[in-house]
């Protein structure tokens, strides 16, 4: 049976070298690089997955903006969110000051795309003994905003990278 | 009239061609009219012929907004614009352009499509953004180092003296001053018995427990916790900053220790936790305060006679016995209530000493 496609643009938002190109590195192309360069405007990644939905499945070409991260108060440019199914919210798990930026980055995206679903990531779990961030303290953070799904993702080892965007594919496909 | 909106687009899309703009028309479902080279080459994966295609099919970037611009293009609505966009190139450094799409509202619902190259400015950015983030980056390194330092400094090292190398480094050399201290020891009694018929790892329990007892009733008076040494820890008082009446807070401490580890007694009563006994000793007289060690090693101390005294002197002090010198009463005068206990003989000394059971204060006022 030919399954109907699907293009969803969804942006990648969180404070600088959280890790949100790497995510997208490692998702797209399964690769990973340690060394930091920091994005500059926008890139557009396109990247097919399977989705299941109602009881069957659903093929996603999601659109992966990866944009440049934010210093303090900035807010993210209107015209790179227009249009957005959804978003990914990025923190470092070893930088605590990484997550009190999430309330600001979900209120511009949601300003612009009221209905679109979050999915929460705390970045970064492979350095352990730098773990700045409780388990606890990112499900508070997740609960505060629309009760959206949380994880806790590595791209340099995969943990939880293709769980993170499944998950929110699944959710675009529940809010259409 | 015609005319007039022929020329006007003629001389948009010669200026553009001028600056090396690419460009394109569209109608409002975004399907290409027309185009220059230039635009072909900025189309995803670079095509050769963007005239009929869907511009979202070779631009991700507009992708989610066809509706937003199918309205653009009926409602003449304002120019729109994404800075910035990226696109890889063989060298690896890439290319950037800023995409903007205006309405042409002489011509219906066409739009007009923009791409101006800003590699360079992009390229520059990008130098100042990473050296602005790495210096933030480090920023917070040291600044969460610091932290870690701090808390190790005021954790190894008595707070007071913790404190005072914060706010002058310079006073972390080896050497010290002379200056007078109220030096008080306290020495668990039967410990290293207790301790053989205990498991490993509930020595260090009991003992800590108990140290809590007698530490916050010389942190309550001011003291300086100087270190604990085996089942013993050692105060001192007037040191590293003066304290007027050093003796008489010393003797409160002391006082408070046992008080304290009383009530500790009967907290544990019924619980699985040893009891421990202490006997407390407190001499008055002049000491040598400051960093002993080398340059690999420093500890903070306070040395000489009176601080052996001091040891001495609590070394003869019974579970729950509070022993104090001459001088100390001296200082004290008559709010001491004491009970002299006679004279100690200290080894390779001549002078016996006076020593004084502590057994209350009067109108001291306890905190
Ligand atoms: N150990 C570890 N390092 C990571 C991980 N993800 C990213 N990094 C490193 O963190 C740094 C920043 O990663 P980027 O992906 O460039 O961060 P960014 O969020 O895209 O940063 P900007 O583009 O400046 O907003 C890089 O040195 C990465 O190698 C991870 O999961 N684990
Ligand atoms: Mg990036």
């Amino acid at each position: 049976m030919e399954m109907p496609l699907l293009q969803k643009k969804v942006c990648l938002l969180g404070d600088f070298a959280v890790g949100k190109t790497s995510l997208v590195r490692r998702f797209v192309y399964d690769r990973f690089d340690d060394k930091y360069i920091s994005t500059i405007g926008v890139k557009v990644s396109r990247k097919s997955l399977i989705v299941p939905h109602d009881g069957g499945t659903v093929r996603m070409n999601m659109l992966l903006w990866d944009m440049a991260g934010g210093e303090d108060f900035s807010h993210v440019h209107a015209s790179y969110l227009r249009g957005a199914a959804g978003a990914i919210l990025v923190c470092d798990l070893t930088r605590a000051e990484t997550l009190e930026s999430m309330s600001r980055y979900a209120g511009d995206f949601w300003s612009i795309n009221p209905t679109s679903p979050l999915v929460i990531v705390g970045n970064k779990v492979d350095l352990k003994d730098m773990r700045a961030i409780t388990d606890a303290e990112l499900q508070a953070v997740a609960e505060s905003h629309a009760r959206s799904p949380w994880f806790t993702s590595s791209a340099k080892t995969g943990e939880h990278v293709e769980e993170l965007f499944q998950a929110l594919g699944q959710l675009i496909l529940a809010t259409r | 009239m015609d005319d007039v909106k022929d020329f006007d687009l003629w001389l948009r899309l010669r200026t553009a061609r001028r600056q090396s703009i690419a460009y394109a028309l569209t109608d409002e479902h975004l399907t290409v009219l027309m185009c220059n080279q230039a635009m072909n080459e900025w189309a995803t994966g670079g095509v050769d012929d963007l005239v009929g295609q869907h511009l979202p099919d070779v631009f991700y970037e507009l992708v989610g907004i066809e509706d937003f611009l199918y309205h653009l293009a009926i409602n003449h609505g304002d120019t729109f614009a994404i800075p910035r966009i990226y696109r890889s190139t063989s060298d690896g450094q890439g290319r950037y352009f800023d995409l903007q799409i205006e309405p042409l509202a002489e011509f219906g619902t066409t739009l007009l499509v923009l791409a101006m190259d800003v590699t360079e400015q992009a390229l520059m950015e990008q130098r100042l953004r990473q050296r602005r983030n790495e210096l933030l980056l480090l920023q917070a390194q040291l600044s969460k180092a610091n932290e870690q330092l701090t808390y190790l400094l005021h954790h190894f090292v008595p707070q007071e003296v913790a404190r005072k190398l914060v706010s002058d480094p310079h006073l972390l050399r080896p050497g010290g001053e002379q200056r007078e201290a109220t030096v008080l020891f306290a020495d668990a009694r039967d410990f290293t018995s207790m301790a053989e018929s205990l498991p490993p790892d509930q020595v260090l329990d009991t003992l800590n427990a108990h140290f809590e007892v007698i530490a916050d009733a010389i942190r309550k008076y001011d003291g300086t916790l100087i270190e604990y040494v085996g089942d013993m820890v050692m105060a001192a008082f007037n040191v590293p900053d003066d304290q007027p009446g050093h003796a008489l807070l010393g003797a409160q401490a002391a006082l408070d220790i046992q008080r304290g580890l009383a009530r500790f007694a009967d907290e544990c009563l019924g619980s699985n936790m040893p009891v421990l006994h202490f006997g407390v000793g407190l001499n008055t007289g002049p000491v040598i305060a400051g960093y002993q060690g080398t340059r690999h090693l420093y500890k903070f101390a306070t040395l000489g006679d009176t601080t052996n005294v001091a040891f001495h002197i609590c070394s003869r002090a019974a579970g729950g016995q509070v022993l104090i010198s001459q001088h100390s009463m001296e200082r004290l005068g008559r709010r001491a209530h004491v009970t002299p206990l006679g004279t100690i003989h200290l080894k390779r000394r001549r002078a016996l000493l006076p020593i004084y059971e502590l057994l209350g204060l009067e109108d001291a006022g306890t905190r």
